[in-house]
C-alpha cells in the first residue's frame, strides 16, 4: 500500500511541467488516465437511459418492419408508425439529456481542476461541481436534446416527403446550428466551470469566440465528431461495443481536449486582460 | 497547546535470546513547556525514538504516566489525540496524488473540499511543494517526498508534532530550509514540536527546549533563552 522506495533521483521541477496546452493535454492523459476513465464511466452510466431508450426504439422499429414484411401492415402504416416511434423516442431523450447535464456538472469541475493542474478529491469535487454547475449544464444539454429532436424530425420528414416546400432550407439551417452547437455548448460548459456569469453571457461569449476563431474551431469540431461516425456502421454488436468505448474512453478525452482548447482561447481573449490570476493557469513557461 | 509531562515512565523490551527484560526507558520524568519547539538529543540507541513513540501513543508504557496539560492520556486512543508523527521512514500512498496524500487526514475529519484545498495550498506553499500537487509520489525525489510527509503532519494543525529525525537523509541545505519553515509554522500556530535528532547544532537556532538522553534516561533538561540574538542555555 505504501511505497518506501520508489523515488526519483532528482527533484521534480517546473521544467517537468507542461509548457503549453497540448503538452498539458498529454500530461493529463499520461498522469491521470484512471481519472479520465472514471469520468468516462460516470458519463456512460448517466447515458444508459438514453442508450436503453434507443435500443427499445430500434427493437420497436424492427418489429414494425417485420410486420410490414409479413404483410400485416401497409407501407404507409409502417412509415407513419416508425415516424411516430422515433419522434416519441427523441422527445423522451430531451429529458434524458437533462440527466447527462446533471452529471456533467460534476465532471466539468474535475476537468477544470485537471487542466489547471490543481489537486482534487474526486468525489468531493464531483459533488461540489454538481451543486455549483447543475443549472447551466442542464440548460445546455436540454438545448442539445431539443436540437437533436428537431434535426431528426426534419430528416425523417424529408425522407417521407422529399418534395416538401422549403424543408431543405430549414434542414440545412438546423444542421448548421447543430454542428455549431458542438463547440458552442462545450465553450458554455467550460465557462460554467470557470466564470460566475449569467447563462446568456456565456452563450454570447461562446458565440463570439467560436466566430472569432471559426476556422480552427471548425477543424476542432470535425476532429471531435469524426470518431462518433463509427456508430453509423450497421451492426448491433459492433454498435454496442463502439458506444461503450466511445463513452468511456473517447468522450472524456474529447471533453478534456475541449477544455484545453477552450481555455487556450479564453486565455487569449478573456483571461489575459480580465482575469490575470487564471491566465495560462496550469502551464509553466 | 499542551504542556507535555512524563512521570517515571518505563518501557521494557524482552531480549529474544536471554528472555531478559531490557529497559529502553527507565524512570523518564520530563516536562516540555507548552508552545515549545523541543529537541530530544542523544546517541543512537539511547531511547529517543522509544520515548516519543511512547509519548505519542504508538508504544504502551509498562509503567509511569504521560500527561498533556496535567491530564493522563495513556488510555486515550492515538487517533483521538490531536498529534502528528513523522519519522525518517515516511510513507506516502503511491496511488494518490500529492494533493490527496496531504489532504488525507483532513478527508478523514470530513472537512469541506474548499477548506481542504485552502489548507493544502497553505502548507504546500510553505514547504515549496505547491507545483507538485497533481503529481504522484514516484516522480518526486526523497527530499520532496519527505516534505510531503511533513506537510501531511502539519495540515491537521495538531497540538503536538513529533518528528523523529525526519530530515536525516536530506542534504544540509534542504534540512536547514525545512527547519526554518517548521520554525515559522511553530511561531504561527503556537503548537508544540518535539524534534528528535543527534545533531544539536542544526536545530539549535530554532529550539527553545532541549532534553538530553542517555541509556534510556533523561540526563539533562534545559530551556534555551535567547537574548538579543545570543543564545543562553
Amino acid at each position: 500500500m505504501f511505497n518506501k522506495n520508489k523515488k526519483a533521483k532528482t527533484d521534480f521541477t517546473i521544467e517537468n511541467l507542461p509548457s503549453n496546452r497540448l503538452e498539458s493535454f498529454w500530461d493529463i492523459i499520461r498522469n491521470h488516465f484512471s481519472k479520465i476513465l472514471e469520468l468516462g464511466f460516470i458519463l456512460f452510466v448517466s447515458s444508459i437511459p438514453i442508450i436503453i431508450n434507443t435500443i427499445i426504439t430500434n427493437i420497436n422499429v424492427v418489429g414494425i418492419e417485420n410486420d410490414y414484411s409479413l404483410g400485416l401492415i401497409t407501407e404507409t402504416d409502417a412509415i407513419n408508425q416508425i415516424f411516430s416511434i422515433y419522434n416519441i423516442s427523441n422527445l423522451i431523450n430531451i429529458f434524458l439529456f437533462l440527466l447527462i447535464g446533471f452529471v456533467l456538472a460534476g465532471c466539468i469541475r474535475i476537468f477544470r481542476k485537471l487542466v489547471w493542474q490543481e489537486g482534487l478529491l474526486f468525489w468531493q469535487d464531483f459533488k461540489v461541481g454538481i451543486v455549483q454547475n447543475y443549472k447551466p449544464s442542464m440548460i445546455t444539454l436540454f438545448i442539445i436534446g431539443l436540437l437533436n429532436f428537431i434535426l431528426q424530425y426534419l430528416i425523417r420528414l424529408l425522407q417521407m416527403n422529399p418534395n416538401l416546400n422549403g424543408i431543405n432550407v430549414i434542414l440545412a439551417i438546423v444542421i448548421v446550428i447543430t454542428v455549431y452547437m458542438v463547440p458552442l455548448s462545450l465553450m458554455i460548459l467550460v465557462q460554467t466551470s470557470i466564470y460566475d456569469l449569467p447563462y446568456t453571457h456565456k452563450v454570447k461569449n461562446g458565440f463570439l469566440l467560436a466566430m472569432r476563431t471559426a476556422p480552427k474551431t471548425f477543424l476542432f469540431t470535425i476532429i471531435l465528431i469524426v470518431p462518433w461516425s463509427i456508430l453509423l456502421i450497421k451492426n448491433n454488436t459492433f454498435f454496442l461495443i463502439a458506444l461503450v468505448v466511445l463513452f468511456i474512453l473517447f468522450l472524456p478525452i474529447e471533453i478534456l481536449g475541449s477544455f484545453e482548447y477552450s481555455i487556450s482561447i479564453f486565455d487569449t481573449y478573456i483571461n489575459k486582460d480580465n482575469y490575470p490570476t487564471i491566465y495560462e493557469k496550469g502551464i509553466w513557461k | 497547546m499542551p504542556k507535555i509531562e512524563t512521570i517515571k515512565l518505563n518501557k521494557y523490551y524482552e531480549e529474544k535470546k536471554s528472555k531478559s527484560l531490557i529497559a529502553a526507558l527507565y524512570d523518564v520524568s520530563l516536562t516540555i513547556p507548552d508552545k515549545s519547539f523541543a529537541a530530544i538529543i542523544g546517541e543512537s540507541g539511547c531511547g529517543k525514538t522509544t520515548l516519543i513513540k511512547t509519548i505519542n501513543g504508538l508504544y504502551k508504557p509498562d509503567d509511569g504516566k504521560i500527561l498533556f496539560d496535567n491530564k493522563n492520556i495513556i488510555n486515550i486512543p492515538v487517533q483521538e489525540r490531536n498529534i502528528s508523527y513523522v519519522s525518517q521512514e515516511y510513507a506516502l500512498y503511491p496511488n494518490m496524488t500529492i494533493f490527496e496524500n496531504i489532504a488525507y487526514p483532513l478527508k478523514l475529519q470530513k472537512l469541506t473540499i474548499d477548506e481542504i484545498t485552502q489548507r493544502v495550498n497553505e502548507v504546500s506553499k510553505l514547504l515549496e511543494i505547491d507545483i507538485l500537487l497533481s503529481r504522484k509520489p514516484k516522480v518526486l525525489s526523497g527530499g520532496q517526498q519527505q516534505r510531503v510527509a511533513i506537510a501531511r503532519a502539519l495540515i491537521k494543525k495538531p497540538e503536538i508534532i513529533f518528528l523523529d529525525e525526519p530530515l536525516a537523509n536530506l542534504d544540509p541545505v534542504i534540512r536547514s530550509s525545512i527547519l526554518k519553515k517548521l520554525s515559522l509554522w511553530h511561531k504561527r500556530w503556537n503548537n508544540n514540536i518535539v524534534y528528535v535528532t543527534h545533531k544539536l547544532d542544526e536545530v539549535m537556532p530554532y529550539v527553545d527546549y532541549i532534553i538530553e538522553m542517555n541509556n534510556g534516561s533523561v540526563i539533562h533538561e534545559k530551556k534555551v533563552i535567547r537574548n538579543k540574538g545570543e543564545i543562553n542555555e
